[in-house]
């Protein structure tokens, strides 16, 4: 396992008196897309904004590469790149001009300038003035600032705002990209749950200001003991399907669409079509369906 | 690094449209006013002033004419008296500057205000606060590479109009008035002195009210995130700060407002006895500490939540 590059200890804030985050600890590594999840003002935004340092954290510390936010926030703070909430920028400027007020921060280079410039595909636009951008340009200036100083860290808050479908998948390509090739961390906050589904490796869930979960993407959709919907194409049905009722009455079944339909988990999937051999059924096709992140975002949310 | 960052800050004032207001304001009203201020040369200054001391002489003579009338008619024949004696060529470009003198503080002050007002109260209602603050950057670097770019902009300013005055001055009413000799009174006698460093020493010193107010408003502004607020309440002081303070007569802490010690500096008149200058020095310094101190220390605890 790599050692974290981005650790969360123990990290809460109290907002008059209320604890709005209630002590979240994870640990996020080199190279792996990592979703934030939550419904609304579960605590994700707030969580960022510490991470940032934009926001003091009451308790709990968040440490990035080694150095704490806190108490060393200059060295921590810059091998992070962000856009937290919307990627606002100064829209009286150009977007080389305001790219070019945070690489005089960062000491980065013109010619790195234009190198970002290429990546995020904005050279036609660079030099019209940001009030003219729709928000997906933003979007892609905002990921522009953020990667501007070779960050080993990129919090993205809900990066997916304001794409096209088109730009949504290349920034999904993207982002995957820069965390294979680059080794960098990429943590993604969204509400777009099919969107995270298909971007991030790992995920963790809050609730209340409270971490529901932190799991592997597969895991935590296909894990061993989840139970699927699994349709068997069967003849004859009414037989299967008495002999089905009468073996595993503790699962659920039904016919649907001239099959059968069982909520079982995978190794009772060769268990049920062993017991439908042996009394005479004979089987055309199995089908499971795996579940959605949404439907186990809802289950695990809503528990 | 510092250097970088209020080159930054002085690029987002140079792009904003009401910089560009103030400098076009502050050219036409000084060319106005060099043009269509009535203002010539004399050809022969020492015939005007043996003029200047008859008619004054008249007033003297006058049943009907009231005390201060008289005292200044007496002042008035002393100084042409002076002139005379010591040969000093009087110049108009010297009342000319002296007047434009006070329009081309406003204008720095209104100037340093408004920029001062926005620099962080801007920022945090357009958002960009958020990109601003999450650089490799400590928080006070920041704040203060905006209240060293607010002060350099309202510099600027203040030079161009100066430098447009003296131009557009030169050129109408000739240039050699501006380092020639003119006499001041000093105590209760003249002295002969150059004009360019007494004009100088009093625009200098006229500045002292803008730069407090222009520090007042920062403050304002990174407290309250407010830039009306922050332009009101500091209008209101520029404008209202000395009206306020002769309420302020009666009680004994008056001596520690702000106002008089200001009006104090500038003019050496006071409202009350007992001033010095170091004992002014010293109270205006605490304030203008105290400002940013609570601008420092509100900033850097600031949570930003938007």
């Amino acid at each position: 396992m790599k050692k974290a590059i981005v650790q969360i200890k123990d990290l809460k804030k109290v907002i008059k008196g209320k604890e709005i985050i209630k002590g979240l600890t994870f640990d996020i590594y080199p190279g792996e897309v990592f979703g934030f999840l939550g419904p609304n003002g579960a605590g994700k935004t707030t969580t960022i904004r510490m991470m940032v340092g934009l926001t003091s954290a009451s308790a709990g510390d968040a440490i990035i590469d080694g150095n704490s936010i806190q108490n060393n926030f200059e060295k921590a703070v810059s091998k992070v790149g962000a856009i937290v909430e919307n990627p606002d920028m100064y829209k009286f400027l150009s977007g080389y001009q305001n790219l070019k007020q945070y690489a005089r921060m960062v000491s980065a280079t013109d010619s790195r300038i234009d190198e970002i410039v290429k990546l995020v595909g904005l050279e036609n636009a660079i030099h019209n003035k940001v009030k003219t951008y729709s928000l997906g340009m933003r979007q892609r200036l905002g990921l522009a600032q953020a990667l501007l100083h070779h960050p080993s860290v990129l919090i993205l808050d809900e990066p997916t705002n304001g794409l096209d479908p088109a730009g949504i998948r290349e920034l999904r390509d993207y982002l995957r990209k820069l965390a294979r090739e680059e080794d960098i961390a990429v943590i993604v906050s969204s509400h777009l749950l099919s969107e995270m589904e298909l971007m991030c490796d790992r995920i963790g869930i809050v609730e209340k200001g409270k971490l529901v979960k932190v799991e592997d993407m597969n895991e935590f959709i296909h894990g061993d003991n989840q139970e699927t919907q699994v349709t068997f194409q069967v003849e004859p049905l009414d037989l299967a399907e008495r002999h089905v009722r009468e073996q595993f009455p503790n699962s659920q079944v039904a016919i649907k669409d001239n099959g059968l339909v069982l909520s079982i988990n995978r190794e009772e999937i060769s268990e049920v079509s062993s017991f439908l051999l042996h009394n005479g059924v004979r089987i055309y096709g199995i089908q499971s369906k795996a579940k959605s992140l949404e439907d186990r975002f809802l289950e695990v949310t809503s528990q | 690094m510092f250097f970088k960052l209020i080159h930054n800050e002085n690029i987002k004032t140079s792009f904003r449209l009401s910089t560009w207001i103030m400098m076009g304001l502050l050219v036409v009203f000084v060319l106005l006013s060099t043009f269509f201020g009535g203002y010539k040369q004399p050809a022969d200054g020492q015939a005007d002033l043996q003029k200047g001391i008859k008619k004054n002489t008249a007033i003297l003579n006058e049943k009907d004419v009231d005390e201060d009338t008289k005292a200044t008619a007496q002042k008035e024949i002393a100084k042409s008296e002076y002139l005379l004696a010591n040969n000093i060529k009087p110049y108009t470009i010297h009342t000319y500057l002296n007047d434009g003198q006070g329009m081309i503080i406003f204008f720095g002050a209104f100037f340093g205000i408004i920029i001062a007002a926005n620099s962080v109260a801007s920022e945090f209602s357009t958002g960009t606060i958020k990109l601003l603050l999450i650089r490799p950057i400590h928080r006070l670097k920041i704040l203060l590479s905006k209240y060293v770019s607010a002060l350099f902009s309202t510099a600027f300013l203040l030079l161009l109009g100066v430098l447009l005055s003296l131009i557009a001055g030169g050129l109408l009413l000739g240039f050699e008035g501006i380092t020639a000799s003119h006499a001041v009174m000093q105590g209760d006698h003249m002295v002969k002195e150059t004009f360019l460093y007494t004009w100088g020493k009093s625009f200098l010193l006229s500045l002292i009210l803008p730069f407090f107010v222009i520090t007042f408003t920062f403050m304002i502004s990174t407290v309250f995130r407010s830039n009306g607020l922050a332009i009101g309440l500091s209008m209101a002081a520029y404008f209202g700060g000395n009206i306020a303070t002769v309420f302020l007569l009666k009680y004994t802490w008056v001596k520690y407002t702000p106002f008089i010690h200001m009006e104090y500096l500038a003019s050496e008149e006071s409202l009350i006895k007992g001033m010095t200058t170091s004992f002014s020095s010293i109270v205006l310094g605490a304030y203008f500490l105290l400002f940013l101190a609570i601008a420092m220390i509100t900033f850097k605890k600031r949570d930003v939540a938007i």
